[in-house]
């Protein structure tokens, strides 16, 4: 692999990351655009009035409400094909360093955040993709206050997935924590207020505060430490922080600073015990938003921690166990039995997507945990085996986070055709949807069965990837004796918690579609469901990435590991 | 050392047809279930098709057939000397790897494998499943609470059909899994048929959960067995049979050191076996099963579906059986072998109190499976730890899988046909207690709801509403008669050959190797005794003596369709020692072993030589005698005695059975034990067998405190399949439910949020800073 | 050092008064007494370490603690006309 230099805001700046660019112009055009109109400026002392074609009455071509829509959807669909050709045809990575001094580096495109702002793009590709019918534009003739009020919030909603979009690709590519933390706070701050998009409801209002206190908490906690990373060390950058890492001493200070950092990446893959508002945030939300942070958001906040825990301390484990090692499993098994537990008992469809969204977390900190473990054996043959194994669970992750795209969005935007005619508060809301829409219903029940982890749908897959990750580090880190005897590594542990979660789950994710088919529907939702083709196109595109991944997706697995490759050798520590 | 063993593999050409096997049901599941949503209520479907059961009916059949065929051309086509027989049909790459090295598991390839245990399962489960489809068209048909719902039934019972073909024939362990949990669904929703009855849809809750302890342990079993072979896999599926048995592959293991690891991945697939088939401590199910409304879907859970984890111990004989793992697994081995004795032992001592006919059957399935296990367990131990490539070991290692496995066949027939005939009893009492129930009814008219409320109380399984029943229900009777006797083990008849085998078996590694042994030595030839007294016991109660009720006055055979499967049967399971001779030569010639001359009558020579008059040493021999006198003389007489009689006048049994009637009554004349037989039931030991040894009471205070307790369910979602009113008290009355709990910390104010954010920064900062 | 310490003590304020006051305003701006316990750490690292770098991340933080106070204020305008009141105990529509 070969590595380029390019200097920041350059000409090769801009030629190389044409996906960013152009979501950054989307984002002023879709800005501008809707405001052009023949507003006009008068010449102060005179009775000139000057166009300057902002505000006013808006033009004949630009007055259609849909606008906003359909240019975001251009834009991110532009913005994910080049992506995407960049995901499947580009091995280089690119490294961004301030201009004139190129020990400081600022961003870096490389295999791993092509594919993670890939997987972003995409999703936030459907997200838009089915907001067009979920925030549909009223009667543009009509002139009533209510419908104009609604009509202009078209652009808003549009604008914030486009700054979403963009924080998160700064997330992916930063090369700087601090640089991390900004585009986190970027694409948070738009969730933020996305979850509060239904504000004229109670509900709505409610999950956007949550979200908001809790999650500023945690990036207080997060920042903060990370102030305390630089107190220590004298620099954010990752390499450098990674360079100090290995020659740590007795010091207590880097320690508390990276749990400090954990929690604010903690909020946002909503592990325990920093989940409490993601359950009320997902209820309340409108679903396609809920489903971008059950799968977008959640990814960003795994970057953030792949880059503290594997990138930046790893080489310290050389000698014994990595030191947050106990840390995070304990938190992964809290994490995942919470979620599954909680999740048991939950009446309302979005509450338990939640806890089963927590739930995923967890099984992706035990891989995490499990991927920590890489060097641990002192047996140089032995360690190959080791690394291969990190390896696997590495690409496991990349890959779950990818799949999850498509059954967890997935499901929620099912959810969000039934929010279309009220909302969805409890399992009453699915009750007898194979006897309203079968499509629809068969569809909710693919997603159920992937999120349950049956082969072949791509849940079964990343489930097993990650599962036999898991195992393959416990195999390679422990010596076999004989029968009973025999040296159990503690990460069986963490499969045998993971199996049992498994299992537990299936409960509820079947109960799904126990609800779906046997039940009848209740009072309030008889009849057909309201129509709306561009969501269905999207709940089809799931349906579609579901089954295909789970059935042919070697190619998204092969550049998983081509982008694990990536990291690989800074978790070495070259 | 002893022999590989892919020594010789044969290739049979053009199998490709024979996947029509698994097919066809599958194929006929989607294709019943739209007729019926499509048909139901019309004339036609009703009663030319019997609501699918005829549609199924030549499904089972072609299965059969097809089945034959294959195992004709196994015989025939391979010689005896062949080990196995595998061919691989559709090979799909899923996830096949590229140029990375790390996984190779994504190459799912499915091939059918065929060897002798396959064979022997494959003959079981087919011959049954078309036996269980004419039962049910007689049984399901005629019940009028059944109608308009039949369609779903045979669907369920096609699928199941197809998984349990699918699993014999796999040529891989992840295959075996794929069907293994096909069954384990189907299994599920025929146990919760009547998903309205709060009993039905608890005990398929019981089942479902209890099998899924089980199936985790197998999972994680499999993904050991997965990393350990992967390295090995050529190209292919690392859990396929061919790299798994592959003596190269286990020789590189054993060189690796890898030995402890692949028994301890044994072990937990092993679990996985004992949860199907019911063993200890995860029995539960089963006798839960049977309360489950239909006696058809006992039938096929007890018959059929709990061969399944006796299949798969088996089918690790070859991992045993390799030259590479000599003397490694005698820990699982015992193991094995001990979960089968104490359960074999704790099954026959419940069943020595329950009063439910079909919860005798159901506790004597779990007996005579342990036996199994007991079996397999020595079996296991002699492959593993004897040098066996050479004559004398050969014989033994090979008699004693063969006895196993003998014992599988013998009791699948036995205890199908036993289940068919309990099913017959209660359906025609059913029937009985309807007929004077509208006898009543026309003579008074003003007691409707009082009938009604009769109707409830009256319990058709209950064998303390039977008596008397040899002269009414003359072929059923004579059915239960050489089903008994064929499970307790009478001489010349069917079971008692593998029976002897495996005491026999047992005894021998115990005594001339490995004392361990011991336990389950003696456990199994107790039970022996004890199976001769609850098998007697409940054929006396139900069918001599005078009638207990009224209803039991009225009983004879009315329903079609029921008889054909036990006239089939009968035949089947007196038949054992042609079985036998057949055995020596093709069923069981497992690694090329052969036992008797080619002839049957040769065969029929050396099997009675070898049992009655030359075992090889003399304790085997003694032993034999032990146990026939157990079996057969002091069980069924002490069961005679205190539960015999003679039939009313007038009434006389069929000629074969009329003697043992006689006696019985003569016995309990003479003899009855009544005071003391009541002494012992009083006393707290009977009671904790009629607890089931409690075993219940405490998997249900721990499901209410751990399963039940986490899960507060909302109403709306009870109604259906997945829950029943059970589970709903349960959780009213554990109240304690982890899930509110925990949910209840999320209080809903951000504050709380943000103090637990607080709380887990000083946890994760502290933990940290401690670690350092 | 001195500085430091301060700025964990104003952290520590921040947190503690996050979860026990009861005004959301008052939340709000223990929310930004943390931030700014960050931007006073970040300064004096900075001039500890003789690096530029942390009065630019400053700069940023306060930026962003801008941002935020915006969008909360503006979250809290809507959650006060639905619910009628910011006391963040009385808001808990949405539990278990």
């Amino acid at each position: 692999m070969t590595q380029r230099l390019v200097e920041a805001f350059d000409a090769n700046f801009f030629s190389l990351f044409t996906a960013e660019v152009t979501l950054f112009i989307g984002l002023i055009l879709l800005i501008l655009i809707p405001n052009l109109g023949k507003g006009t400026f008068r010449l102060p002392g005179t009775q000139a009035r000057i166009p300057w074609f902002l505000g006013g009455q808006r033009y004949e071509w630009n007055a259609n409400p849909r606008l906003p829509s359909l240019i975001a959807l251009l834009i991110m669909v532009s913005a994910t094909i080049q992506m995407g050709m960049r995901v499947f045809s580009e091995n280089d990575a690119i490294l961004v360093h301030a201009t004139g001094d190129a020990s400081v580096r600022i961003l870096s495109a490389n295999p791993f955040s092509n594919l993670m702002e890939f997987f972003f793009f995409l999703a936030l590709t459907l997200v838009i993709l089915a907001s067009i019918n979920r925030l549909d534009v009223k009667n543009p003739k009509d002139k009533s206050i209510s419908t104009l009020y609604n009509n202009r919030r078209q652009a808003d909603f549009y604008i914030l997935i486009l700054t979403c979009a963009l924080g998160m690709s700064v997330v992916a590519l930063a090369e700087n924590l601090f640089v991390l933390f900004v585009g986190l706070e970027l694409a948070s701050f738009s969730t933020y207020i996305l979850v509060a998009f239904n504000k004229e409801s109670k509900a709505g209002s409610e999950s956007g505060m949550k979200y908001f206190i809790v999650g500023s908490a945690a990036s207080g906690v997060g920042l903060y430490g990370l102030s305390l990373l630089y107190l220590w060390s004298g620099s954010l950058q990752i390499d450098i922080l990674a360079e100090a890492w290995a020659g740590i001493g007795q010091e207590t200070l880097p320690y508390v600073a990276l749990g400090l950092v954990l929690v604010g990446f903690g909020f946002k893959i909503s592990a325990a015990p920093f989940h409490f508002a993601a359950p009320d945030a997902y209820a309340g939300a409108p679903s396609t938003i809920s489903g971008l942070l059950a799968t977008a958001s959640k990814a960003m906040g795994m970057i953030g921690i792949i880059k503290i825990l594997l990138v930046i301390t790893q080489p310290e484990a050389l000698e014994g166990s990595a030191i947050w090692l106990w840390t995070i499993a304990l938190l992964s098994v809290i994490t995942m039995f919470w979620g599954n537990l909680a999740a048991l008992g939950s009446d309302n469809p979005k509450r338990m997507l939640a806890y089963s969204s927590v739930a995923h977390a967890g099984y992706m900190l035990a891989a995490i945990t499990a991927a920590g473990l890489w060097n641990i054996s002192g047996d140089v043959s032995a360690q190959d085996d080791a690394i291969q194994a990190s390896r696997t669970v590495l690409a496991a992750i990349l890959f779950h986070l990818g799949v999850l795209i498509a059954f967890k969005l997935g499901a929620f935007l099912v959810l969000s055709v039934l929010e279309m005619e009220s909302d969805v508060k409890s399992s009453d809301a699915i009750a007898g949807l194979a006897k309203r829409s079968p499509m629809l219903a068969v569809a909710m029940f693919i997603f159920m069965l992937s999120l349950a982890g049956v082969p072949p749908l791509s849940g079964f897959l990343s489930k097993l990837l990650v599962l036999l990750g898991i195992i393959k580090v416990a195999i390679a880190n422990s010596a076999s004796s004989s029968f009973l005897g025999m040296d159990v590594h503690w990460v069986w542990g963490l499969a045998l918690a993971m199996g049992v979660n498994s299992a537990i789950s299936v409960y509820y994710y079947l109960r799904v579609g126990v609800v779906m088919f046997f039940h009848e529907p209740v009072e309030s939702r008889q009849g057909p469901l309201p129509r709306g083709s561009m969501i269905r196109i999207s709940i089809a595109i799931c349906v579609i990435l579901t089954v295909g991944l789970g059935v042919a997706g070697e190619f998204l697995l092969d550049v998983c590991r081509s982008a694990a490759d990536y990291l690989m050798p800074m978790m070495r520590g070259l | 050392m002893g022999s590989s063993y892919d020594e010789v593999k044969n290739a049979l050409d053009v199998p490709s047809e024979f996947v029509f096997i698994i097919l066809l049901p599958m194929l006929a599941f989607p294709l019943i279930l739209y007729l019926g949503m499509k048909f139901n209520g019309q004339k036609f479907w009703k009663e030319n098709l019997k609501e699918g059961g005829l549609v199924a009916l030549p499904v089972m059949a072609a299965s059969l057939v097809l089945s034959l065929v294959l195992i004709r051309r196994f015989i025939n086509e391979t010689s005896v000397s062949d080990t196995s027989t595998v061919f691989s049909w559709a090979n799909f790459a899923w996830f096949t790897e590229g140029a990375t090295t790390e996984i190779s598991l994504y190459s799912l390839n499915f091939g059918l494998y065929v060897d002798h245990v396959t064979v022997m399962l494959l003959f079981v489960a087919s011959f049954l499943c078309l036996l269980i489809n004419i039962f049910s068209i007689g049984y399901m048909n005629t019940d009028e609470v059944n109608d308009n719902k039949n369609h779903r039934f045979y669907a369920e019972f096609v699928l199941f059909c197809s998984g349990m073909l699918g699993m014999v024939l796999s040529d891989s362990f992840l295959w075996l899994f794929i069907f293994w949990e096909l069954m384990g669904l189907c299994s599920y929703l025929l146990i919760g048929f009547y998903y309205d009855k709060p009993s039905a849809a608890y005990a398929a809750k019981k089942a479902f959960l209890t099998t899924r302890v089980g199936d985790v342990f197998l999972v994680i079993g499999l993904a050991m067995l997965w990393n350990l072979f992967q390295p090995y896999a050529s190209g292919g599926d690392a859990l396929a049979f061919a790299t798994v048995f592959d003596h190269s592959n286990l020789q590189m293991l054993a060189d690796a050191g890898k030995q402890g690891a692949l028994q301890l991945a044994l072990g937990f697939m092993f679990i996985g076996a004992v949860g199907k088939s019911a063993q200890f401590p995860l029995h539960v199910w089963l006798p839960d099963a049977m309360e489950g409304p239909t006696p058809v879907s006992a039938l096929i859970h007890a018959a059929t579906m709990v061969n399944a984890g006796l299949y798969l111990v088996a089918r690790m004989f070859p991992i045993f059986g390799d030259s590479a793992m000599m003397g490694e697994f005698s820990d699982l081995a015992f193991i094995i072998a001990l979960v089968g004795g104490i359960t074999a032992c704790m099954a026959a001592l419940i069943a020595f109190v329950q009063m439910d006919l079909k919860k005798v059957l159901a506790y004597s399935t779990m007996s005579q499976l342990a036996y199994i296990f007991t079996g397999l367990g020595a079996a296991l131990w002699l492959a593993n730890s004897l040098d066996w490539g050479e004559y004398p070991n050969k014989g033994i290692v090979v008699v004693a899988f063969g006895a196993a496995l003998f014992h599988l066949f013998n009791h699948a027939m036995a205890k199908g046909m036993l289940f068919m005939a309990s099913g017959s009893v209660i359906h025609e009492m059913h029937h009985a207690h309807h007929d004077l129930h509208h006898h009543h009814h026309d003579d008074d008219h003003h007691d409707d709801h009082g009938d009604d409320h009769h109707d409830d109380h009256f319990d058709a399984q209950s064998m303390a509403n039977m008596g008397g029943l040899a002269s009414r229900l003359p072929i059923t009777a004579t059915a239960m008669f050489v089903g008994s006797a064929s499970i307790i083990g009478i001489p010349l008849i069917g079971g008692f050959w593998s029976k002897e085998g495996i005491i026999a078996n047992t005894w021998r590694v115990a005594v001339e190797h490995d004392p361990r042994f011991y336990i389950p030595a003696f456990l199994v030839l107790i039970t022996a005794g004890m199976t001769g007294f609850y098998m007697s016991r409940m054929w006396f109660m139900t069918f001599a003596g005078k009638p207990k009720t009224e209803v039991a006055e009225k009983v004879h055979e009315q329903t079609p369709w029921i008889p054909i499967p036990l006239l089939v049967l009968i035949p089947m399971s007196l038949a054992g020692i042609v079985f036998a001779s057949l055995k020596s030569t093709y069923f069981l010639g497992y690694k090329g072993y052969k036992l008797g001359e080619d002839g049957l009558l040769e065969g029929f020579l050396y099997e009675m030589d070898h049992i009655f008059v030359n075992p090889g040493t003399n304790y085997l021999l003694v032993l034999t005698y032990i146990a026939i006198f157990l079996s057969m003389v002091l069980g069924p007489c002490a069961a005679m005695a205190l539960h015999g009689g003679r039939l009313d006048e007038g009434q006389k049994a069929k000629p074969w059975m009329q003697w043992a009637v006689t006696l019985s009554g003569k016995l309990n004349d003479k003899y009855s034990f009544a005071g003391w037989a009541e002494k012992m039931s009083e006393s707290s030991f009977g009671e904790a067998l009629r607890q089931r040894l409690y075993f219940d009471k405490y998997y249900d205070m721990a499901m209410m405190k751990i399963v039940a307790g986490f899960s507060n369910l909302s109403a709306s979602f009870d109604k259906n399949v997945v829950d029943g009113f059970a589970i709903k008290t349960i959780i009213e009355k554990g109240g304690q439910d982890s899930s509110r709990i925990i949910r209840s910390i999320t209080t809903g104010s951000a504050r709380d949020y943000i103090m637990m954010v607080a709380v887990g920064t000083l946890a994760i900062a502290i933990l940290l800073w401690g670690v350092n | 050092m001195l500085v430091s310490g301060l700025s964990a003590i104003l952290f520590v304020m921040g947190l503690w008064g996050a979860f026990t006051r009861k005004n959301a305003i008052i939340v709000l701006m223990c929310l930004e007494l943390m931030l700014n316990a960050a931007n006073l750490q970040f300064v004096a690292a900075g001039v500890y370490h003789g690096d530029t770098a942390g009065w630019i991340y400053t700069v940023f933080a306060i930026a962003i603690a801008a941002a935020e106070v915006a969008i909360g204020l503006a979250i809290l305008l809507s959650v006060f006309n639905q619910h009628e009141t910011i006391r963040l105990d009385d808001i808990n529509l949405l539990r278990n």
